[in-house]
């Protein structure tokens, strides 16, 4: 069975995930409201109840990357005085 | 079969409801709710969702507690204008109150003050303006007001202390510095220096007990604990002495660090506490971030707020830090 279940979900703020959450099942959230839940019968729940929309592995990894890549290129076209007060974002590779 | 009191030497309490103090390893019968309940069970520390801030931004400056909070300035994006929101928080939801006098970002907050007392000294101005600024406002819960400067002018600086008695460590004006000011409550004077010259770091705790970690210089990495005059090591974070930007609440020896920007990598969501001797490793954040909020929580009860996460800039989210500790369970029995 794969660890990871992959979706996108809107965090609606206070409640939208919780300390007993937490400790039921992993969860990362990532650019582009992708979020990496743990595989199990409450992670699973959670997301729906979230009204997420499931995606494969692949699926989330390009909606990351894309938002990234669109990260990176406005942190190019920064003068070069910006850049030094910022780092350019990193590319992630979803677990 | 041996019953609770053979086994353990005292009956189950028979009671209508928990009790206000209960001991680890205590068991009672709640008649009220028909459970039987034990105190004392272990809890990991754990992150959970607040509110979601009014305006996403990184670089604000903090203070007060989780459940009661302020934060202030920021920044929406890299080279785009800096922010003069500030926001309070209840535990549930930010509103907006009166702005900042000068919009600036990773300015110095007095980390200990209060939703209704707080300090921002010092900040960043926004490019193509490279010179840091040197002022200092100070909030009385309804608006800022403009007090006197500090001695120099800088940005990415540390803050310590309440909107009385405040500290203001290192930075950039540029160049780097090692400076340390103290703030009397009227005016700002020259103190020890930390012992190289640091920038990006983060404090906690209050002027004459501060504590001050990571940071951009990879020599000065490590904690240092700040007694009122002098400057000494702490315990080495586990983490690359280079993280800049983390997290941070607390004070010298009950603090919790989250988060940050380490080089070349996406922005961790790790966690550390402090006890005042060593760092213990905690609960991951779900969502990994640099320059959120400085201030606005304890070491066990911290606040993540906003901030820059991985390709947003302006990030809205608020996490809420529960340290661990033990709590009261029903028992099953059968």
């Amino acid at each position: 069975m794969a660890l990871f279940i992959y979706g996108t979900a809107t965090n609606t703020g206070k409640g939208f995930f919780t300390h007993e959450d937490r400790q039921n099942f992993y969860l990362s959230g990532q650019p582009a409201n992708v979020w990496v839940v743990g595989n199990n019968e409450k992670g699973a729940l959670w997301l729906a109840e979230k009204n997420g929309v499931e995606k494969t592995k692949t699926e989330a990894q390009a909606l990351v990357t894309a938002e990234v890549t669109a990260a990176q290129e406005a942190w190019d076209a920064l003068s070069d005085e910006a850049k030094t007060r910022n780092d350019r974002p990193s590319q992630i590779t979803l677990p | 079969m041996a019953g609770y009191n053979t086994i353990h030497g005292l009956k189950v309490k028979y009671l209508s409801a928990d009790p206000a103090n209960p001991e680890d390893g205590q068991v009672w019968y709640n008649s009220s709710t028909g459970n039987l309940r034990v105190d004392g069970i272990a809890l990991a520390s754990s992150w959970a969702a607040g509110g979601a801030l009014g305006t996403g931004r990184n670089g604000m400056g903090a203070a007060g507690v989780q459940t009661a909070s302020i934060t202030y300035g920021g920044q929406i994006a890299p080279g785009n204008a800096s922010k003069n929101e500030t926001e309070e928080y209840n535990g549930a939801s930010w509103t907006e109150v009166g702005n900042l006098g000068t919009a600036r970002y990773v300015g110095a907050p007095s980390m200990l003050g209060t939703q209704t007392a707080t300090l921002y000294a010092g900040g960043a101005r926004q490019a193509p303006d490279v010179n840091a600024y040197a002022f200092t406002e100070v909030y009385d819960g309804s608006s800022w007001s403009e007090v006197a400067n500090l001695g120099t002018g800088r940005d990415k600086l540390a803050g310590a202390g309440t909107s009385t008695a405040a500290l203001a460590v290192g930075g950039q004006s540029p160049p780097v510095v090692a400076n340390v000011e103290e703030w009397d409550g009227s005016s700002w004077s020259e103190e020890t220096d930390i012992p190289a010259v640091n920038r990006s770091q983060s404090g906690a705790g209050s002027q004459t007990a501060a504590l001050i970690v990571c940071g951009q210089n990879p020599t000065n990495g490590t904690t240092l604990e700040y007694d009122g005059s002098s400057w000494t090591a702490g315990g080495t974070i586990s983490r690359s002495t280079k993280a800049t930007f983390v997290g941070i609440g607390g004070n010298q020896n009950d603090a919790t660090i989250f988060g940050g920007n380490e080089p070349a990598s996406p922005y961790p969501n790790l966690t550390e506490a402090y006890d005042g001797t060593s760092w213990t490793a905690q609960a991951t954040m779900a969502t990994g971030r640099q320059r959120m909020a400085q201030g606005g929580g304890t070491g066990p009860a911290a606040l993540g707020t906003g901030g820059y996460a991985n390709g947003n800039a302006a990030f809205t989210g608020t996490e809420e830090f529960t340290g661990a500790g033990t709590q009261v369970k029903n028992l099953s029995v059968s």
